[in-house]
Formats: structure tokens, C-alpha cells, sequence
């Protein structure tokens, strides 16, 4: 009997670790993984309705970030702000429904709260070219000091909506819808062949 | 390449834009008391101005909000951009 309720990585018929791509002196400046098993939920709601805000501080932890671009942390988990009114909480996986109903017990109806755990890929590069990679694909202001660790930006790649983020100098997370997943590991590691690159194992 | 300045996320790339025409433009409160001719000017009719023009644009590919923007239609140059709600600032060489 098929457990139709076990995740599959979109990712899994393509993933293979190792080192790959140009042979650079001082080897690859690039390390892909995929970020996986995560809980993500996408949380929406008035940041200036108490109920609302007091409701994600009890399900996560962390004050709502209200600047743009900003992502909160509390422990393991990160609260990005995607747009007015709206952020995706991501952790390592809490069991499945587990970190939603965190959020629907604390917020009640003064939030809208949705499970997409499932729904997206996330990948991760990190290293002294992955930003350069970043820039190739993405219209955005990649600079150093603009970009910076705890900032965050919704944008394409190759025409697919992405959600970027820098959780550390360096290091980078692209969210995709799943159905892009693949689209978007082939596009990056292209993209990343002339640094040369590996691939690591899969970690949260 | 033409920069944007979403009034949330900043200034980003025309190509994360999606344009949404003439802006200000009030929907009929009851649109059952229009005459065929007055809702066809409320869907149809467009100043298709040359020179200074409040639009509306969204974030498509970032916040995905709507905003309003005025720009030189003959120079291309953008000339403010405010949010949804807010009173279109008069601009130098607006004319209407
Ligand atoms: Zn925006």
C-alpha cells in the first residue's frame, strides 16, 4: 500500500550530490542543497489588529516584522514579510498540521492561515559566488551591504515568482512553487557551472 | 532599464511590473442605474494623454499590491508614485 501522505522531494528524480560543473582553482564556490522537510505557513492578517499580532507572537515567537523585506527569527524559525499584510513562517518540519494549527489556535479568525508546506521547494546556495549566481537571475540589488543577512525579496528567476532570502552572509534560500522545483535546480546549477559547484545533502 | 519605486518594496525593475492603465477612475456605485452609454465610457473611454498621466501599476512579481504612479508619456520619465488611496500629487508641467 502507497502512504500517499509521504512527502517526495520535486526534486528527487534529479538530485544527485557531488561536485560538478568547471574545474576552479581552489574548487567549487558554490554549494547547493535542498532545504528539506520544512513546515511552512503562510500567515495574513492586520499587523495593527492586536488579536492578530499577539496571535503569531504566541504561535512563533517572534514580533511581526512590518518593514518591508525584514524576516524575523525565534529559534529555528524564520517569519519572512512577503508583502503588506502577509508573511510565510518557515522552521524544520513540526509534523504534519503541527505548526498551521499553532497559528489557527493562537490567531482565531483574526488571521488567514494556510498550510504550504507541500507546495514549495526551497533551495539553498551558499558560498563566494552564490550571490553572482543570484544577480544572473534576478532583477534585484544584490550589493553586499543592500542584501544583507535577515533580508528578504519576493522576485523571478527565468520568469518563475521567487521568494529570496539571506538567513547568513552568503547564503541564500530560493522558494519556488513545487512545480518549478526542478525548473529552478536546473536553472541555478547552469547558472553556477562556471564557479564549479557541489551539492550537498539535503538538511532543514 | 526603467526602475519602479513600489511604495512598499522599494525600487525594482520594470519587469517585475504589471501596468494597469489610466488611474482614478471611480467604479459606478450602482451600476444598475447606467445607461448602456455611460457604462460603456466607464470601461472604454481612456484620456490617452500625452504628457503627464496618473496610472496604475502592481508589484506582480514582488508584493503583488497596486499602486498609482505618475509618469511623462512622452518622455517615459516616472514622476511619483503613491499608494492606492492616497491624493495624486500635482506634479510640475500637469496641465489637467
Ligand atoms: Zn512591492
Amino acid at each position: 500500500m502507497v502512504d500517499l501522505t509521504e512527502r517526495v522531494s520535486a526534486l528527487a528524480a534529479i538530485y544527485e550530490t557531488g561536485t560538478f560543473g568547471a574545474t576552479v582553482d581552489g574548487g567549487p564556490s558554490v554549494a547547493f542543497s535542498e532545504r528539506r522537510p520544512l513546515s511552512i505557513v503562510h500567515v495574513a492578517g492586520k499587523p495593527d489588529d492586536k488579536a492578530f499580532s499577539d496571535g503569531v507572537k504566541t504561535a512563533c515567537g517572534c514580533d511581526l516584522p512590518t518593514t518591508p523585506g525584514d524576516i524575523a527569527t525565534s529559534g529555528d524559525l524564520s517569519l519572512v514579510w512577503l508583502a503588506p499584510e502577509r508573511w510565510l513562517a518557515v522552521c524544520p518540519n513540526r509534523g504534519s498540521g503541527v505548526l498551521e494549527a499553532a497559528f489557527r489556535d493562537a490567531c482565531g479568525d483574526s488571521g488567514a492561515i494556510i498550510d504550504v508546506s507541500h507546495g514549495r521547494t526551497v533551495i539553498r546556495l551558499s558560498g563566494a559566488n552564490a550571490r553572482t549566481v543570484l544577480m544572473k537571475g534576478a532583477p534585484l540589488d544584490f550589493h553586499k551591504k543592500v542584501f544583507t543577512p535577515g533580508r528578504a525579496a519576493q522576485s523571478a528567476i527565468s520568469q518563475c515568482g521567487t521568494l529570496i532570502t539571506c538567513p547568513a552572509e552568503d547564503t541564500f534560500d530560493v522558494y519556488v512553487f513545487r512545480a518549478f522545483g526542478q525548473h529552478m535546480w536546473e536553472w541555478l546549477t547552469d547558472a553556477a557551472g562556471e564557479f564549479g559547484y557541489s551539492v550537498e545533502t539535503p538538511a532543514t | 532599464m526603467l526602475t519602479i519605486k513600489c511604495p512598499w518594496c522599494g525600487d525594482r525593475d520594470l519587469t517585475e511590473f504589471a501596468a494597469g492603465g489610466e488611474g482614478h477612475i471611480a467604479r459606478p456605485l450602482e451600476p444598475a442605474t447606467q445607461s448602456d452609454a455611460e457604462w460603456g465610457d466607464y470601461i472604454y473611454t481612456r484620456k490617452n494623454t500625452k504628457g503627464i498621466h496618473y496610472e496604475r501599476w502592481m508589484h506582480a512579481q514582488g508584493c503583488r499590491r497596486w499602486f498609482n504612479a505618475v509618469r511623462d508619456t512622452v518622455s517615459d520619465e516616472f514622476l511619483a508614485f503613491y499608494k492606492t488611496g492616497e491624493p495624486a500629487p500635482k506634479v510640475e508641467g500637469d496641465g489637467s
